[in-house]
């Protein structure tokens, strides 16, 4: 039968353990928080990059010698954005707005994208109020999703 | 090519731009009419791998994959079921999906 001292001894190093443990934990899940939220920083920065270039190439006209470079351009941004909403989906599943992400991208370079007979939005054109809102949409999407997650 | 595998930046163009053939060399019509259609030829099914471009607008994968029902008469059911879209990422495949659901 052990002793009353050795119960006491056992005990104490157990809650010490289980402290470190708790400490541990916390220390990582902080750091996570942090790790995301500047993520989340910088996915919401290239949100409106990608925003005002897309404004900038509907204002062009399609045969513009400056439309094909925006295009090209405006894509690669979009790619580079579903890869960091890829990346923050591995934190976790409630980041995975693909849906959000795929409008956003229709809004941006649907119809009559890369046509070359297309004509140049006018300023509050539908096409650039669609893309505000979907870009907006998105930005607030990560955020709700940041906040179920972490807060 | 592979049989039953496309991939569109080795088999069309890691640029893959435009809705018409007007539109520049790698459109999304040229695809649909060039690649897709004869693949999906004989209800065979295929693999199409979407990683490895540039990026893509919507307007060509609209014209592209929306194109196999709005131009080509061909069923929704059937093309999602012969078409099996690969990519990281899901955005993509979620669009891609849409554009062949709701062409009419």
């Amino acid at each position: 039968m052990p002793s009353a001292e050795i119960v006491e001894k056992f005990v104490t190093w157990a809650l010490v353990i289980l402290g470190w443990f708790i400490i541990g934990r916390d220390q990582d899940r902080r750091a996570r928080r942090t790790e995301v939220r500047d993520s989340l920083k910088s996915t919401s920065q290239l949100i409106i990059q990608i925003e005002d270039a897309a404004q900038s190439y509907w204002k062009l006209t399609g045969d513009d010698p400056e439309s094909d470079a925006a295009a090209l351009k405006l894509k690669f941004s979009l790619k580079q954005l579903s890869g960091e909403v890829v990346a923050l989906c591995r934190h976790d599943v409630r980041f995975g707005l693909f849906i959000p992400v795929a409008t956003f991208r229709k809004a941006a370079t649907g119809g009559e994208f890369e046509v070359k007979t297309r004509k140049a939005e006018t300023r509050n054109s539908q096409r650039l109020v669609d893309i505000c809102s979907a870009g907006l949409d998105l930005r607030e999407g990560l955020a709700h999703a940041f906040n179920e997650v972490y807060c | 090519m592979k049989e039953n595998a496309i991939n569109i930046a080795n088999d069309f163009s890691r640029f893959p731009a435009g809705r018409y053939e007007s539109d520049g060399p790698f459109n999304g019509e040229k695809f649909r009419r060039k690649i897709l259609v004869p693949s999906l030829q004989d209800g065979k099914s295929i693999i199409v791998e979407l990683d490895g471009t540039a990026g893509y607008g919507s307007s060509f994968l609209e014209e592209a994959f929306g194109g196999l029902i709005r131009v080509e008469h061909l069923r929704p059911d059937v093309v999602i079921k012969q078409i099996h879209l690969k990519s990281a990422d899901a955005s993509l495949v979620e669009e891609i999906k849409g554009y062949i659901l709701s062409a009419k």
